[in-house]
C-alpha cells in the first residue's frame, strides 16, 4: 500500500510560517479533531480530564494509518494532505501544516493507536517528550485513537500560561463546538471529567446540528441562508432580529470549512445587522463561505483562525449583501426593544442537554456589559457543574472585546489569540479602576496596583491604547488646525490613496489632509491632544496599508483609530506620574471594554493573595 | 575650605538652585551643588547640563577651597539649623564637610569639585541690556505657547531675534506649538547681531522666569554660539541654546481680515471660563458666533448639556461661526495687558489674530480654529 503520509519538500516547509501550533489544550484538540475529520471519520469522541491537562483523547472511526504512516506522522512537516508548492495554494482539507502531531508529541505523553480499515492488527505507539518509547502491534481500533497526557510536562514555561481547568475547559468546549458545527455529518461527543457536555448525533442538516450545539431555543430563531456569486458560495444559518447576544461569541464563520476570525467577515455580518439589532447587540450566525482556494490565503497564522482574501472588499459585499437580503426577507425591521430578549444571555443549550448533567442555572448575575470580556474567569468562579452555567459556549466566547477583535484581528491573532487572564471578576461586580491603589510602576511599563487584597498589574501601554482608541473611534473628533501644515512626501500614488480613499474617514477622526502638489500630502488638522508628528507617523503607516489593501470604510476607520491609538499612547519606558495614572484609571472606568487593548492583549492581570502566596511555596 | 556664612544668605543661595539640579540623573554629581570659597566670598553653582546657575554670596572666608554637596540635603540643613550663622569646615584633603551651628553638627560626604561639569560664566563684558519689565514680558507672553511635545525640537523653545520697527529696535520672542503662536517684542539696548536668531529652551526660560521675580534690576544677556547667559548683579543663569528649525513665523501671521472684533478682555475671559465648564475634555472646543454687536460663546457636550454666553463686542464685517480651543484663547487673552482686545478673523478655517486693543505694543497671538461639525 502506498504510504499516505509524506515529508514535505523543504521549499514547502519554508513557505509555511513557523510558529507555535500548540497554545493550550483546546488547540491540541482542534488539531486532532481536524485530523479525524480529514480521515473521513463519521464519529468522533473527545474526552478531556481536568481541562485537558490530565488527559485529552480523540477517538475516531476514520481511515486509520499503517505503521509506516503512523511513524511518519511524527516527523515535522509530515502530512498526507499536501505535496508541493502548488498544493499549498489550493488547500481543501482542514489541516495541512504537518506540524501538529509532532508538536503535540514533543510536549506530552502521546499515545497513538491506529489501524487501517480491514486490518486486524494495528499499531500502538507511545511518544514521550518527542521520543518514541513504545512501538508495538495492537488490536486495530478501526480508526485512530490518540491520547495526550501531561501536556507541557517538559515545558514548564508553557504550563505557567495554562489557566485553571475550568478556563481551559471553556476553550475546549468552544473548540469542539466550532468543529462540530462545521461537520454535521460527523457525530460528536464531548466528555469532560466523566460528564457528557455534547452529544451531537450525525445530522443531515445544519439546523439539527445547531440545535444540538447551540440549544434548541436558539436554533428556533435561526433561518437558513444560501447565496452564490462569482465563484463564492455562502450557506448557513443567521439569527432573526429577535435573537441577539451581548457579545460576538455567537459568530461562527468558516471559510472553506475552517473556522476563522476574520474582520472582513465579521464586519460584513455586523454591517448587515446594523440598524436591525440595537447598539452593542450581536447576532448568532453559522456561516460557511466557500471561495476558490486560490483566492484565499489561510496560511497567515499557525492556528489558522485568520485568513487573507485576495479580494476582501468583494467578499465583504457578497457576505454583507447576502445576510442583509436574508434579513430583509424575514421582515427584519429595526429592533423592537421589548421583543429583543437576551436569548443568548440565558440560553438552554438544548432540550437534550439536561440529561448530560446540566441543570438550569441556579445563580446568574444580571447581564453586565463587560461580561463578555470576563468569559474565562467567570468559568472559574461559576458554581459547581451540576448547578453550573449551561452556557459554556457563551463563556468560551471570544475573550477580546468584539469591536476590538474586529478592528485588529490580524494582529490580535499574531500576538496572542486572546487575553490570557485577568479579565474576569467571577460573579462579583466589576471593580472601579479608579478604586485601584497604585503601589508602583514597574520597569516603566507596568502599573502595580492593589484592590481588595488582590494584586492588579496593568500594562500601561495597552490600557492607554484602549482609552485613546475608544476616544478616536467614537468619531466626530474636532480637528485642531495647524498653523503650518505638515508636509508628507508620500509619492503620487500614496498621496492620492490617502487623500481620496481615506479622506472622509480621516476627517471623522479629526484629521484633515489634502493633496499638496506633486506627491505630497498636507496634514492640516489633527485631533485634540495628538501631536502632529504622531499623526504624521500614523499617516505613513496608513499609506503603507492602503498600498496593499482596499479596506471598507468601516474597517479603515477602525484601522486608523488603531494606528493612531498605538502611536499616541504612552509606551513602555514612559515614566508616569501618579496623577497621570489616576487619570488613566478614571478613563478606563468610562469604557465598556477596558480589559483588553484594541489588539486584544489584556490590559490587566490580577493575582489574588493565594496566587502570590503560591509563588513563595506557601499554601495560603 | 573654611568659612562662616549667614543662615539667610545660605538659604537664599540654595533655594535658587533646587529647581535646577537634576535628581534623577545617572550622574550623581549633578544632583550636587558646587561650593567654591575664595577671598571675595562664596560661589554657588548648579547645573543639569542644559541650564546652569552661578551665584556669588557673602561669607567670611577663613581658608579657600571647593567641594560639591547634595543640593537637597544641604538646603534642608540650611533651613533647619538653630543659629543665625553657620560654620563650614573641610579638612585638607578630605571630602567630608563639617557643618556646625550652635550645638548641631553635621558631617557630609561630598564629591570632588574637579568632577563637576564646567558651568559657563561669561565675564563682565557688556552684552544686551534687557530692562526687567522687558525680559519678564517676553517670557510671560510666549512661554505658554512653547510646545511640550518633543517630536519637533525646534518648537520646544522660544525663537529670539532683533527686529527693527518704526519706533526702535526690539528683541522679539516667538513661540508656537503648531496650533497657536505668541509673539512679543520689547525694547533693549546693545547689539544682538544683524540677522541673528536663536532658540531658548522652555525649561531654561521657566527657570529664568523664577529668578526674575527673585530680585530687582535689569538683566544683561550674552548670547554665545551654544549658550545664552543672563546676569543680574551677583547671579548668572545660563542655558544651552536649542537646536532645531523654527518655522517662518511671519508667514503664519495673517495680514488681512474679513471680520474684526473689539471686546473687553476680562468679560471675554470670564465668559470663556464659565462656558468651558461644559466643553468636552481636553481641548475645550467652544463655538464663537460672531454677529453684529456681540460674540456668543457656546460649548456643548453631547452627553451632558450645553452652555452659552453673549459677550458685547464691536464687530466689523459679516457674521461668522468659528470654533476654538477655549484654553488657547484664554491663555492669549490672559497674556495681553490692555482692557480691550482686538480679534481679526478671516473665515472659519483661517487663523485668528489677537492683538492689544490699542495696537501699540509689538505683541500678538495667533490661534488656529477647530473645525466645527
Amino acid at each position: 500500500m502506498v504510504a499516505k503520509v509524506r515529508l514535505l519538500d523543504d521549499s514547502v516547509i519554508n513557505k509555511i510560517a513557523a510558529g507555535e501550533v500548540i497554545e493550550r489544550p483546546a488547540s491540541v484538540l482542534k488539531e486532532l479533531v481536524e485530523n479525524s475529520v480529514d480521515a473521513g471519520a463519521t464519529r468522533i469522541t473527545v474526552e478531556v480530564e481536568k481541562g485537558g491537562r490530565a488527559l485529552m483523547s480523540v477517538t475516531d472511526d476514520g481511515c486509520g494509518m499503517s505503521r509506516e504512516d503512523a511513524l511518519m506522522s511524527l516527523e515535522r512537516h509530515a502530512t498526507s494532505k499536501i505535496r508541493s508548492d502548488e498544493d499549498l495554494f489550493s488547500i481543501d482539507s482542514l489541516g495541512f501544516r504537518g506540524e501538529a502531531v509532532p508538536s503535540i508529541a514533543a510536549v506530552s505523553r502521546f499515545e497513538l493507536t491506529t489501524g487501517e480499515h480491514g486490518a486486524d492488527v494495528g499499531t500502538r505507539l507511545v511518544v514521550e517528550g518527542g521520543e518514541v518509547t513504545v512501538l508495538e502491534d495492537a488490536p486495530s481500533p478501526g480508526g485512530t485513537e490518540i491520547r495526550v497526557r501531561r501536556l507541557f510536562f517538559n515545558t514548564p514555561v508553557r504550563t505557567r500560561f495554562l489557566r485553571s481547568p475550568r478556563t481551559e475547559m471553556a476553550h475546549v468546549v468552544d473548540a469542539v463546538h466550532r468543529l462540530s458545527l462545521a461537520a454535521p455529518h460527523v457525530a460528536f461527543r464531548l466528555i469532560a471529567d466523566g460528564r457528557r457536555l455534547l452529544d451531537a448525533p450525525r445530522a443531515d442538516r445544519l439546523e439539527t446540528r445547531a440545535a444540538a450545539v447551540l440549544g434548541a431555543k436558539t436554533a428556533q430563531s435561526l433561518v437558513p441562508l444560501q447565496a452564490e456569486r462569482a465563484g463564492m458560495r455562502l450557506e448557513g444559518l443567521v439569527s432573526k432580529p429577535s435573537l441577539s447576544r451581548a457579545n460576538n461569541g455567537g459568530l461562527y464563520l468558516y471559510v472553506n470549512g475552517r473556522f476563522v476570525k476574520d474582520r472582513t467577515l465579521v464586519g460584513a455580518v455586523l454591517s448587515a445587522y446594523r440598524g436591525v439589532l440595537g447598539r452593542g447587540r450581536y447576532p448568532v450566525v453559522v456561516l460557511f463561505l466557500d471561495v476558490p482556494p486560490d483566492t484565499v490565503d489561510v496560511n497567515v497564522h499557525p492556528t489558522k483562525v485568520e485568513v487573507r482574501f485576495v479580494n476582501s472588499s468583494e467578499v465583504w459585499r457578497f457576505l454583507g449583501g447576502a445576510v442583509s437580503d436574508r434579513l430583509a426577507s424575514v421582515g427584519a425591521a429595526p429592533m423592537d426593544e421589548a421583543s429583543a430578549t437576551d436569548v443568548a444571555e440565558d440560553p438552554e443549550p438544548s432540550g437534550e442537554a439536561a440529561p448530560f448533567g446540566f441543570g438550569p442555572a441556579v445563580s446568574r448575575s444580571p447581564p453586565r456589559p463587560f461580561a463578555r470580556t470576563l468569559a474565562a474567569r467567570a468559568m472559574d468562579a461559576a458554581p459547581p457543574p451540576d448547578s453550573g452555567d449551561p452556557d459554556p459556549l457563551g463563556f468560551a466566547a471570544e475573550a477580546a472585546p468584539p469591536d476590538a477583535s474586529r478592528a485588529c484581528t490580524a494582529r490580535a491573532a499574531a500576538w496572542s489569540s486572546r487575553p490570557r487572564d485577568g479579565d474576569g471578576w467571577g460573579g462579583r461586580a466589576r471593580p472601579r479602576f479608579s478604586d485601584l491603589r497604585l503601589l508602583a510602576q514597574y520597569d516603566a511599563a507596568f502599573l502595580l496596583c492593589e484592590l481588595d487584597g488582590e494584586l492588579m498589574v496593568l500594562d500601561q501601554h495597552a490600557a492607554h491604547e484602549r482609552v485613546v482608541f475608544e476616544r478616536l473611534r467614537a468619531g466626530g473628533a474636532t480637528a485642531q488646525r495647524l498653523l503650518v501644515p505638515e508636509l508628507l512626501e508620500l509619492g503620487p500614488d500614496r498621496t492620492a490613496a490617502v487623500a481620496e480613499r481615506a479622506g472622509p474617514g480621516l476627517s471623522e477622526l479629526g484629521i484633515e489632509v489634502s493633496a499638496f502638489g506633486d506627491g505630497t500630502l498636507a496634514l492640516q488638522g489633527v485631533p485634540r491632544g495628538l501631536a502632529a508628528a504622531r499623526v504624521r507617523a500614523a499617516l505613513h503607516d496608513l499609506a503603507d496599508l492602503l498600498a496593499e489593501a482596499t479596506p471598507t470604510p468601516e474597517d479603515l476607520r477602525l484601522e486608523l483609530a488603531g494606528l493612531l491609538a498605538c502611536r499616541a499612547s504612552v509606551h513602555a519606558g514612559d515614566t508616569l506620574e501618579p496623577a497621570a495614572v489616576r487619570t488613566l484609571l478614571a478613563h478606563l472606568d468610562g469604557l465598556d471594554d477596558a480589559f483588553a487593548c484594541p489588539h486584544g492583549k489584556p490590559t490587566l492581570v490580577r493575582f489574588d493573595r493565594a496566587d502570590v502566596a503560591r509563588w513563595f511555596g506557601s499554601a495560603r | 575650605m573654611e568659612f562662616v556664612i549667614a543662615k539667610d544668605e545660605l538659604i537664599r543661595a540654595l533655594a535658587r538652585v533646587q529647581g535646577i539640579v537634576e535628581k534623577r540623573s545617572t550622574n550623581p554629581i549633578i544632583a550636587n551643588v558646587l561650593l567654591e570659597v575664595g577671598e571675595d566670598g562664596m560661589k554657588v553653582a548648579a547645573t543639569d547640563t542644559e541650564v546652569s546657575f552661578v551665584g556669588r554670596y557673602a561669607c567670611e572666608a577663613a581658608r579657600p577651597g571647593r567641594l560639591t554637596l547634595g543640593a537637597r540635603q544641604l538646603y534642608d540643613i540650611a533651613r533647619l539649623v538653630p543659629t543665625d550663622t553657620v560654620s563650614f569646615n573641610l579638612p585638607e584633603g578630605s571630602l567630608q564637610m563639617e557643618i556646625t551651628s550652635g550645638k548641631s553638627f553635621f558631617k557630609i560626604l561630598g564629591l570632588s569639585a574637579d568632577e563637576f561639569p564646567a558651568v559657563p560664566e561669561p565675564g563682565e563684558e557688556a552684552g544686551v541690556l534687557l530692562p526687567m519689565a522687558s525680559i519678564r514680558e517676553l517670557i510671560d507672553k510666549t512661554l505658554f505657547s512653547i510646545s511640550s511635545d518633543d517630536t519637533r525640537t525646534g518648537l520646544n523653545g522660544a525663537y529670539v531675534e532683533a527686529k527693527e520697527l518704526e519706533d526702535g529696535t526690539v528683541m522679539r520672542f516667538v513661540a508656537t506649538d503648531g496650533h497657536r503662536l505668541s509673539l512679543c517684542g520689547r525694547p533693549f539696548t546693545g547689539s544682538f547681531g544683524e540677522g541673528r536668531s536663536l532658540l531658548l529652551p522652555k525649561k531654561g526660560l521657566a527657570e529664568l522666569r523664577k529668578l526674575i521675580d527673585d530680585g530687582d534690576g535689569d538683566w544683561t544677556a550674552n548670547f554665545g554660539d551654544t549658550q545664552a547667559s543672563f546676569r543680574r548683579g551677583s547671579i548668572c543663569f545660563s542655558m544651552r541654546l536649542l537646536e532645531g528649525d523654527f518655522p517662518d513665523y511671519e508667514q503664519v501671521v495673517p495680514s488681512s481680515w474679513q471680520r474684526r472684533v473689539m471686546v473687553q478682555r476680562d468679560a471675554m475671559i470670564a465668559a470663556l471660563r464659565r462656558v468651558s465648564i461644559l466643553a468636552s475634555e481636553k481641548s475645550h472646543p467652544v463655538r464663537f458666533a460672531i454677529i453684529n454687536g456681540g460674540v456668543t460663546v457656546t460649548a456643548r457636550q453631547p452627553e451632558t448639556g450645553e452652555a452659552h454666553e453673549e459677550v458685547e463686542a464691536q464687530v466689523e464685517g459679516t457674521d461668522l461661526e468659528i470654533g476654538f480651543n477655549a484654553r488657547y484663547f484664554r491663555d492669549a487673552l490672559a497674556a495681553l495687558s490692555t482692557d480691550v482686545v482686538m480679534l481679526e478673523i478671516g473665515d472659519s478655517l483661517s487663523p485668528c489674530l489677537i492683538k492689544p486693543g490699542d495696537g501699540n505694543s509689538d505683541e500678538l497671538f495667533v490661534i488656529m480654529p477647530m473645525r466645527l461639525e
